[in-house]
């Protein structure tokens, strides 16, 4: 059921660290055009994520024994809302900080827990999720990658498709079939630890529409894996996963995917001056849509802090969230259309064209759009 | 219980069962007009979460009397009864702010009309809200109402005269978007008894279009706001943690 969104605040303590980031990124991220900073959680910089890692910012809210900082959900909150509006690049630790170290931590062996949790806060260990295949996308529960009990261990085969950085991920937690047939749907599915480097494995990279190589095509031929590969429960794969997508779907990460291009736009009406009336009320629309989003988002947060379970909570924030974002292009290029040709700065232009051309995947990552409205729908009693 | 809740529970009591015809002299009787005043002047000294909860109820109610307007006239003139209109009185942040709330209360309304309506209502040999087409609408009204209570509630903390105006802003702005969609998503999904006279929605919907329009719409606001923004140089992350308290 549908739980209220409260309004919830950010302890002081917390909103301190604010300022610790902002001098960091300023830092680190100067020269950086903002075409490169609108790739958002989706640029990769392993030297970037080592440099969080030694300010002690990755893992922020895991337990100090496994190598985190043992700090609250809201101060988490404030780390990610700076680095995304920043747009620095964090996709080489961001799947592993925000769902494979909390599942792990919740599910693995305690060698995995002290081993691997660690390396991930060190922005030693990369990881990827591999949840689609070539034939099944939002229907996951279909999915065909198949792993059988051997000597010692798994023996895995199938295929992984749109993985996130699986080409230059250490380790992989993919959804496969242990048990039973495609038509046991959800039944009979469990959640693997798969090192990428190990024979059988290929990953290779697919080339997106923007000429960046993000997603990836992972082939497991006979892959042998030992007994301590399996996460969690034999056949609780799927509602592992549920669990996972919670987290996935709850973060500031699905509002701010759009803010360096708002920047940028609004910066160039600053220098430009005399700003039209159309001008300034896109520019308030959008900063009340900002607020609004940026409350819901720190209400959900309050929720994962009370150790609630906000599953159809953030799905309704990512929905509203990923609409914005994805109106944010459209509605600039329409005031950036009424000047005079040659008058705009180039790297707005690339910006705007980044953000234009990528964003129909705001709604599709992470679940689309029409699987959240099934989900909040199921909230409200409809289905 | 906090005394916000019970002053709530008692005003929901008022409310239900206020006379039709003229329903001044018990709304009087009960003290509720008075509950904004200072409490050194018989009032309570209620702030604005408070105020905030109250308009909801009000909102909820396509029939209920401008309670909180008058509690609001009421700061200024002791006497006053009835008052619609605030804005001469406390400017129109203050009288944006409490209309957007009033929205609240008359979406959250709707909402639990057109859910209870898309679980009933049979066709096709099922309730219309088994239909992926009418979940969807269905979902997008929720989401609305909820982003509109969100940028209303956030930012109505602290004392009346506190209120800024990019706080009015955003809670005018936001619940002026989700007026539209609600009311067009909450037609669509009743279907032709939502224009018949006696069923509830149209009642609802008067009202907020009524509000939608009062103290400045969306365009007006964000113009304003957007002025405010382009002329303090600071990033729109900042800028939008500046506009709730």
């Amino acid at each position: 059921m549908l739980q209220s969104f409260e309004p919830a605040r950010i302890p002081d303590a917390d909103e301190a660290l604010r300022k610790d980031v902002r001098e960091f990124l300023a830092a680190h991220l100067t020269g950086m055009p903002a075409d490169r900073r609108a790739r958002s959680w989706m640029g990769f910089d392993a030297d970037f994520t080592r440099a969080l890692a030694r300010r002690g910012w990755i893992g922020l809210t895991l337990p100090t024994r496994y190598g985190g900082a043992g700090r609250s959900q809201f101060a988490r909150f404030v780390l990610i809302e700076e680095l995304l509006a920043a747009g620095a690049p964090v996709a080489a630790h961001w799947i592993a900080e925000r769902q494979s170290a909390p599942l792990l931590l919740r599910y693995g062996t305690e060698t995995q827990r002290a081993e691997i949790v660690p390396a991930i806060c060190r922005g030693e260990a990369f990881f990827c999720i591999g949840m689609s295949e070539p034939n099944s996308g939002s229907d996951l529960a279909s999915v065909r990658s198949r792993a059988e009990r051997a000597a010692g261990g798994w023996l895995l085969s199938g295929s992984k498709i749109w993985t996130t950085y699986g080409h230059r991920a250490d380790y992989m937690i993919a959804l496969v079939r242990t048990s039973g047939g495609v038509e046991d749907r959800n039944r009979g599915l469990s959640q693997l630890l798969i090192p990428m480097n190990i024979p059988g494995v290929t990953a290779r990279p697919i080339r997106d529409l923007a000429g960046d190589e993000h997603f990836s095509e992972v082939h497991f031929d006979d892959v042998l894996l030992n007994d301590d590969a399996l996460i969690g429960e034999e056949g609780s794969g799927w509602d592992q996963v549920i669990a996972e997508l919670a987290f996935e779907r709850s973060g500031p990460e699905r509002i701010y995917s759009s803010t360096v291009l708002v920047d940028s736009w609004i910066g160039h009406l600053r220098t430009r001056g005399d700003p039209t009336p159309a001008e300034a009320a896109l520019t308030g629309r959008l900063l009340a849509e900002l607020a609004t989003l940026r409350q819901m988002s720190l209400s959900v947060t309050g929720m994962l802090a009370a150790e609630l379970n906000p599953v159809v909570e953030a799905s309704i924030v990512k929905d509203l969230g990923t609409s914005f974002e994805q109106s944010i292009p459209g509605l600039i290029a329409d005031q950036l259309a009424s000047e005079t040709p040659g008058s705009v700065p180039p790297e707005l232009l690339a910006t705007l064209e980044y953000v234009a051309s990528m964003s129909p995947s705001f709604s599709l990552r992470g679940g689309t759009r029409e699987i959240l409205r099934g989900i909040i729908a199921r909230g409200l009693g409809l289905r | 219980m906090s005394d916000g809740d019970l002053f709530l529970d008692q005003y929901i009591r008022v409310l239900d069962g206020l006379p039709a015809d003229d329903p001044w002299p018990a709304l009087h009787e009960s003290g509720f007009l008075d509950l904004l005043r200072p409490e050194a002047d018989g009032g309570a000294g209620l702030e604005l979460d408070a105020v905030f909860a109250l308009a909801v109820e009000t909102g909820r109610r396509p029939h209920a009397p401008a309670v909180i307007e008058t509690m609001a006239a009421r700061l200024i003139d002791p006497q006053a009864i009835a008052v619609a209109d605030i804005e001469p009185l406390h400017g129109r942040p203050l009288a944006a702010a409490l209309a957007a709330a009033h929205m609240v209360g008359a979406m959250e309304a709707i909402e639990e009309l057109t859910l209870a309506y898309a679980l009933q209502r049979r066709q096709f040999g099922r309730e219309i809200g088994r239909f992926q087409a009418v979940q969807n609408l269905v979902a997008v009204l929720v989401e609305e109402v909820r982003a509109a209570r969100m940028a209303v509630q956030a930012g109505l903390v602290g004392p009346l005269a506190a209120i800024s105006p990019r706080t009015a802003a955003l809670a005018k702005i936001r619940a002026g978007q989700a007026a539209v969609t609600v009311a067009a998503s909450a037609h669509a999904v009743h279907g032709a008894i939502g224009i018949s006279e006696e069923y509830a929605l149209h009642h609802h919907v008067r009202r907020l279009r009524a509000w939608r329009i009062a103290h400045g719409g969306e365009n007006w606001w964000s113009h304003e706001l957007g002025e405010w923004a382009i002329s303090v140089d600071r990033d729109v992350t900042t800028l939008a943690r500046g506009l709730t308290p």
